[in-house]
């Protein structure tokens, strides 16, 4: 099985008031393509700077990463947005939706980026894979319920058909049974659309539910749970 | 498109802030139009100024003023080789002549009467050339038709009007000079009744009238431009030497005009600077603000995949959008309060002591004139010349600050969006340069 994502020797180092913080030390990890799979881990353990180096957001100290296939810790910055553009789609635990634009443009927002021709059809497309009933894609995010935010920040995530979801806590503002219905909507991606999905959880009722858990801890992966069968 | 869409929807994110800064931006943007518009009133009356006195010299005889004073008339032969100078438009030789009738057969209080009512000014004029009138001025045909180069020697007078009234004549009547009986083909009207008493006479027939074949008594020279007024008058000083007076008809007047109206296009300047700056900061700040409030969703756009240009795109429409809503409340201030501020302004720059000094006004010219034509006892224009000079530029000069008027003009809207787009795009160059240094782990790890 190709791995969708792939890190090695990954470091990333911060200066906090002239101390260098190491926030990840030597991580090696490999996530098979249209895998459901989660990140664990205690709070300051470098879930959150190990996601957002997967993605392309930030940059690693040391180390290789390769997301698709591409050495993404080679590319140029610009290189960078639109490899991640195409690749990578991301979910916020605050959703991140633009507040001045209603479900369906913010959808539209990644096609824009990408100078996507259609973008209202394809759009129209991603919220119904999201499940977004059909009378609120013209609803602003303030008149949206929490998990239809987060709903259309799944169809953002998806506008572009990208390889990789990362979703940094995705049910961290919703209540549980909105949590599992959000959980149950990225599983369905992985299945139906073959995407390789991360999230980062604090929930082990969630994590069990991924096919390979990363446990992290002080910056390093403690333990890795592979549960595909 | 997208881009700008955004940007456009964006700046109605906040209404109520974005009220306050259209009208803060709308405040500063409306005194610089003012500014624009008192210095666009300025430089057209300077221009006005300049186009009625500013290029016109004229050659005289030595110490004498329009064939009054000392001094003989000029022989036609000073003129030589003059037209053949580059700075040199026109040469107008003209005859001014004050006509006195011979009065026989009457004595005493009915004689004088009499000459007081036939005198006249007489003007001899070269065919084509403008009806100028001695004192200042030109007058206008208002009735019959100008003289051709036809009429150049022939037996023909243009008539003011009021002279024409005091003497019952008429288009087509004949009027006697010194037993030469003239056919009046026309009348004409001036600024002033000294214009309306004048008789004017093609230039030969003057000549031949007044015996002065081969003379005149000066010469207008029209100079091409006004920075060349001065060589011009160098060269035709050396070119005549001591056989006539060149004399600019209100170069110092126009100076001390011009260097007022400098002082307040300088101050006019300064202030739409301040306005324009003011305006650049108003913009900057808010989109400083506001490039700060959303880096949370700078960083989602950029994760979502927005690059450096659509941002900057974004944010520098915004940004001109903010400024140019900031120009159209300024043109509403500038429509309803400031056109009449500036009015105003204008009309007490005018006024001031500063400008008017030295100009004098046509009602003086004609308090002047009629100070001359009562001076009979004394002599005719006794005295009078250089007053009569100085009014000649002034009530010109004058009446054009008279009318000054600050409108809104078409040229007047484009360099007012020219500046608000300017102002968009420097007052948001800076934030949105800001933006794009943001990077969206720093500012999403911040959530």
């Amino acid at each position: 099985m190709n791995n969708a994502i792939e890190l090695k020797n990954v470091s990333k180092l911060y200066s906090v008031k002239g101390n260098i913080v190491e926030a990840l030390q030597k991580v090696d990890l490999s996530i098979p393509s249209a895998v459901f799979a989660s990140i664990v881990g205690p709070s300051g353990s470098g879930k959150t700077t190990m996601l957002n180096i997967m993605g392309g957001l930030d940059r690693p100290s040391k180390g290789e990463i390769y997301l698709a296939g591409q050495p993404f810790h080679k590319l140029s910055e610009t290189e960078l947005v639109a490899h991640r553009r195409r690749l990578i789609g991301f979910v916020f635990q605050s959703y991140n939706l633009i507040p001045n634009l209603s479900a369906i443009e913010n959808v539209e927002l990644p096609l824009e980026f990408a100078r996507s021709g259609n973008t209202r059809q394809r759009a129209l497309a991603c919220l119904e894979m999201a499940e977004l009933p059909t009378s609120r894609h013209k609803h602003r995010p303030n008149q949206l319920s929490g998990g239809e935010q987060q709903r259309v920040a799944i169809a953002r995530a998806l506008a572009n058909d990208p390889a990789v979801i990362l979703a940094d806590e995705p049910t961290g503002n919703l209540d549980s049974k909105t949590g599992n219905q959000i959980i149950a909507l990225l599983k369905r991606l992985t299945e139906q659309e073959k995407k390789t999905v991360v999230i980062i959880t604090h929930s082990p009722s969630i994590a069990v539910e991924t096919m390979l858990t990363a446990e992290m801890l002080d910056g390093t992966i403690d333990r890795t749970v592979n549960r595909q069968k | 498109m997208h881009n700008l869409r955004r940007g456009f929807r964006n700046v109605w994110r906040s209404k109520v802030r974005t009220a306050i800064v259209a009208l803060l931006v709308g405040l500063a943007l409306s005194l610089g139009v003012t500014m624009m518009a008192l210095d666009s009133a300025v430089a057209d009356q300077l221009a006005g100024v300049e186009a009625s006195v500013g290029t016109e010299l004229e050659i005289r005889p030595v110490g004498s003023f329009g064939g009054f004073g000392r001094g003989e008339p000029l022989f036609m032969d000073v003129l030589n080789g003059l037209e053949d100078m580059p700075t040199i438009v026109e040469i107008s030789p003209v005859i001014v002549y004050q006509y006195m009738p011979k009065m026989s057969g009457l004595g005493g209080r009915e004689a004088i009467e009499e000459v007081m009512r036939q005198r006249m000014a007489v003007m001899g004029i070269v065919p084509e050339q403008p009806l100028r009138v001695f004192g200042g001025g030109v007058a206008e045909l208002t009735e019959g038709r100008l003289f051709t180069p036809e009429d150049n020697g022939s037996l023909v007078v243009i008539v003011g009007t009021e002279y024409a009234e005091q003497n019952d004549l008429v288009v087509g009547s004949m009027l006697l000079l010194d037993e030469t009986e003239y056919e009046i083909i026309g009348l004409a009207e001036g600024e002033h009744r000294f214009a309306n008493s004048t008789v004017f006479l093609p230039f030969q027939t003057a000549q031949l009238a007044f015996a002065m074949e081969d003379q005149m008594t000066q010469a207008y020279v029209t100079v091409d431009m006004l920075p060349n007024v001065e060589p011009t008058i160098a060269m035709l000083r050396d070119a005549i030497g001591e056989q006539a007076d060149v004399v600019s008809q209100a170069e110092a007047t126009l100076e001390r005009v011009a260097q007022s109206m400098d002082m307040v296009r300088g101050t006019t300047s300064v202030g739409l600077w301040l306005a324009i700056a003011t305006g650049g900061l108003v913009i900057f700040f808010t989109m400083l603000l506001t490039v700060r409030e959303r880096q949370k969703e700078i960083g989602v756009l950029k994760a979502i995949g927005s690059s450096n240009g659509d941002l900057l795109v974004g944010f520098a429409w915004e940004s001109v959008v903010l400024s140019v809503v900031g120009a159209v409340v300024g043109i509403i201030l500038f429509v309803t309060v400031g056109q009449f501020l500036a009015s105003r302004l204008m009309a007490n720059i005018v006024s001031t002591p500063a400008v008017t000094q030295g100009v004098v006004t046509p009602g003086a010219v004609e308090g002047v004139v009629g100070q001359i034509r009562g001076g009979g006892g004394r002599g005719l224009f006794s005295g009078a010349g250089s007053i009569a000079g100085f009014s000649m530029a002034g009530g010109s000069i004058s009446s054009q600050l008279g009318d000054v008027a600050v409108n809104f003009s078409a040229g007047l809207l484009a360099r007012l969006l020219a500046v608000a787009l300017g102002l968009g795009l420097l007052g948001g160059l800076l934030p949105a340069l800001y933006a794009l240094r943001l990077r969206p782990a720093e500012v999403l790890r911040n959530e």
